[in-house]
Parts: structure tokens; sequence; C-alpha cells
């Protein structure tokens, strides 16, 4: 059975010059004089505004405007669409179905890439979102006024985004895992989830409204959504601007449930760059009981790996809160709980790193195949060659197993700089002196390193 | 005649350990800062609390 290279795409060997853990020193060392500069320099807030300005008087109303949308909305039904057939009616390969890459690579990993740089670009694309307001639209047309919607309940927040992006990356390396073998998600399957879930986010919709729904419980568009706080495009009443870079973050973490939106992003991610290395003798030891127990090999698998995810999340919620606990200690400390929304917005450039870190060597590779044979012959049937690319391959040796490791420790370091920058910014506008500022900043210092030496530890040991 | 061997099969397995000074140093600085700064405010108050006499 042919195999997607999900467990990060590559196996040979690096040739480093020093070894892996020094580079985690390495990259401790410049977390800690970033730390000192910004203590030195950065003595007032700069991202608390986003000083957001049109762009050009005709970009700024054309782009959001109603035909560009509906342009957008129907190439994201359409994609959705075909991922979907591919899914259901295509071959059982999982290399050579559309849906698989489409999902879980292109759309899953790109968005977050663009989002980064230009903002949420998701949001146009979204294909439920483009249903949703159709048929709001249809609805006013026909019965002569808005529909109505449930008050969405405050307290709830962003909880349904949180535990729904648990969910989606548990479908994939969790439910497509059996016997031992992780052989990924089935395309069969995924046509099925993305179907069950377009049925349920249509219904969310239809309870609590399109653009209510969107905020805070679609999965897709709060996890795209918030990678794009740190982008410097950005649409205020229904205008394109450009902002400072990293602004729009500090405002994002203000929804009940946020820190948990991008905690789970860092543990799921974790978790899976964990499962191959990190966590394999761990893993194993507890399959094996479940096993003795008495569990089937499928099950058994499946409620270990389920168990470590949560574990993971547990291990980063904690370590994130003994951060916010060591500021709230320091004199002048606003409420713990203002603390600890106050700074879940630092910790999106490190989820954002840890993608980065763990996937992209997967998705230079898969994206090969995406615009090459899978564009040509979604299905994988071989009966179809719509571009001519049918019969093409993946070049593996685009990349160097040394330049992907210089990128992944690349991202980490900067990934935390950013990080540690918002943190600094933050603190600075909570308490004012930028001395105690930085005093209450050598927690988030010593999560910060936490983070990147445990991110470097997770892929020395993937890549070994 | 028998060879002395280290025992470095499993070394591999503590490769983790190689992970941890830099966070060690760091929370050891802030638990170090910590405690110097109330010695100092402790000092402070005790030495601002002493009446200056006649």
């Amino acid at each position: 059975m042919s195999l997607l290279p999900f467990a990060h795409a590559l196996v040979a060997r690096q040739d480093l010059p020093v070894p892996a853990w020094l580079f985690a020193w390495g990259a401790s060392i410049v977390l800690i004089v970033s730390f000192f500069a910004l203590s030195v320099g950065w003595r007032a807030p700069r991202f608390e505004e986003g000083r957001w300005r049109p762009l050009g008087a005709g970009l700024s109303r054309v782009l959001p405007g109603l035909p560009a949308q509906a342009a957008c909305g129907l190439a994201g039904v359409f994609l959705l669409g075909v991922a979907i057939y591919a899914g259901l009616r295509g071959t059982e390969a999982p290399d050579r179905n559309f849906a698989l890459t489409f999902l879980f690579v292109t759309t899953w990993l790109g968005f977050p890439l663009f989002s980064v740089f230009l903002g949420d670009v998701f949001r146009p694309f979204n294909p439920w979102r483009a249903v949703g307001r159709v048929v709001g639209e249809g609805f006013t047309a026909l019965a002569g006024q808005r529909p109505a919607h449930l008050a969405y309940p405050e307290w709830l927040g962003r909880w349904p985004a949180a535990i729904g992006l648990i969910a989606v990356v548990w479908l994939e390396v969790v439910y497509g895992a059996s016997g031992g073998v992780a052989v990924g998600l089935s395309p069969h399957a995924a046509g099925v989830a993305a179907l069950v879930y377009s049925g349920y986010t249509l219904a969310m919709m239809g309870l609590f409204g399109t653009e209510q729904w969107c905020r805070t419980g679609e999965v897709f568009s709060v996890y795209f959504g918030m990678f794009g706080r740190l982008g410097c495009f950005g649409v205020e009443d229904g205008r394109l601007g450009v902002r400072r870079p990293l602004s729009a973050a500090t405002s994002w973490a203000t929804v009940p449930g946020s820190a948990a939106v991008v905690i789970a992003s860092i543990a799921t991610t974790s978790f899976d760059g964990a499962q191959e290395g990190a966590f394999k003798g761990a893993l194993e030891s507890t399959f094996d009981r479940f096993v003795d127990s008495g569990f089937g090999l499928t099950a058994a698998l499946r409620l270990t790996d389920t168990i470590f995810i949560l574990i993971c999340f547990a291990g980063v919620a904690l370590i994130y809160l003994m951060g916010v606990r060591g500021m709230a200690s320091v004199p002048g400390a606003p409420p713990f709980r203002k603390l600890r929304d106050g700074f879940a917005h630092t910790l999106i450039p490190i989820a954002f790193a840890y993608l980065v870190a763990h996937y992209f060597s997967l998705f230079v590779f898969q994206e090969q195949a995406q615009f090459t044979y899978l564009l040509s012959d979604p299905l994988g049937t071989a009966t179809t060659d719509l571009f001519g690319t049918a019969s093409a391959g993946i070049d593996f040796r685009l990349l160097s197993a040394n330049a992907i490791w210089y990128v992944q420790v690349g991202a980490l370091v900067l990934g935390h700089v950013i990080a540690l920058t918002l943190a600094h910014d933050r603190a600075t506008a909570y308490w004012g002196d930028y001395r105690q500022a930085a005093r209450s900043q050598y927690w988030m210092l010593a999560v910060m390193v936490a983070f990147t030496c445990f991110g470097m530890y997770l892929l020395s040991v993937a890549n070994a | 005649m028998h060879d002395a061997l280290l025992p470095l099969a499993h070394v591999g397995h503590w490769l983790w350990a190689l992970y941890l000074p830099p966070i060690l140093i760091v929370l050891f600085s802030i638990v170090r800062t910590t405690f110097m700064e109330r010695r100092k405010k402790q000092d402070d108050s005790s030495a601002g609390g002493e009446s200056p006499g006649p």
C-alpha cells in the first residue's frame, strides 16, 4: 500500500556540524540576548494600536466587494466539492487521491502560511460561510426579514473551535492509525468527515448566525484567522487596509477559549512530531498495556494516541499557566485571568513556528503532487489527465536533510523571538514601568526557552 | 582477555537531558533573582523602620 509521507516527509540523515542539542543551546542564547535587548530598548507598547490605513481607494473597496467575495466563495465551494467527491469516489491509495493532500496539506498548512503574511485570506474562500451567506440572503429576500438566530453563549467563546481543532488532528493522526502501523486517514473517511463537518457547520450557522459561528465556533475560520492576526492586511468597515504587522494579534484573545485554541495548536503539532520519536517508547508501553487488558489492536492504538494528545494539551497548558502564574507574582500585576487571556496571543507565533518546523518538508514535497498529478487526476484512477501532468512525480531531492533542519531551527528561533517581543510589548502596556515589565517577563522567557528546547528535542528525535 | 566496555548502549535514551540545561539555567536565575529582591526589600524595610534617634 502506498503511503502519504505524513511523518515529516523525509527520512534522509542529516550531516550537521554540531550535535542537535547544541542548536537548542544556541537558540536559548539568542532568546536570552533578545530578552535583554527588549528590556533595555523597548520601553513603551507599540503593538496595542494597529495604525490601520486603507489601501488605495479602488483596491480597498474592490477586493472585499461583493463580486470578489462571490468569486472566492464559489472557488471555495467548488474545491470542497471536488475534495469530497474525490474522497468518496476516488482511489483508496492516499497518495494518489486529491482529497487527503488538499484537505490536510494544501488547506491545513497552506492557509496558515499565507495568513501569517497577508492576513485572514481564508475568510473569503470559506465554503461554509459562502453557503451560509447565500442561504441567509435568500431567506431575507423570501421572508422579507433577517433570519432569527439564538444568542451565542458568551462563556462558550472559542471552545467549540478548540475542541474541533483537536478533533481534526485526531481524525488525521489517530483515527487513521490501525494495527500498530500509522497508515493515515483513508480518502473515503476524509470525504465522509468533510461531509459530516459541513452538515454540522451549516447547522450551527443556522442556529447562531453565519458570522457569529465563523468568529467563534468554525474550526478553520478560527484557526486560520488566528494566524491571520499576525499579517499586515485587514478589513475594517468593508475596506481593505494595511496595519502594523503583529498588531492585530493583541486583540485576538479577548474571547473566552482563545488560549485553548492556540494551546491546542501547539499541543497537536507536538504530539504529531513526538509520536514517531520522543513518545515512541511511552506510546508502545501504554499500547501494550491496553492490549494486555483485552482491547483490540485498533482500539488500543486509538485510545493510547488519544490519551497522549490530551497529555500534550495539558502539558503545553501547564507550561503556559506556570509562566502566567509567575508573572502574577510581580508587583503591580493585573489579576491572573487577565494575564492568562492577555498573553495568549503571544503563543500564536510559536504555534506557527511549530507548524513550519514539523511540516515544512511535507508541505514542499506534497505540494508538488498537489499541483501536478493530483490536479490532473483528482480521483487517482488513472482515467483523466486534465492538465497533462498526471504522470509527474515528487522530486525529493528538492530539499536536503540539512536544509530542512536549518529551516526548522530558523522557524523555531524566529517564532519564539517574535513571541517574546509580543509578550514584552503587552507587559509594557500592563505594567507601565518598563523595568517592572521586564521583570515580569523573566517568566515568559522561561516559557519560551522551554518551548524552544522541547521543539528542538522533538525535531532531533524525529529526524534521528 | 576481558574487554572493558562502557555501558553506552542505552545512552541515546538520555539525550533529552542535554536539552534541559538552558531551561534550568533560566529557572535558576529567576528563582535567585526573586530571592535576592525579597531579601533586599526586607533589608530596606527593616532599615527604614529603625528610629533615627534623638
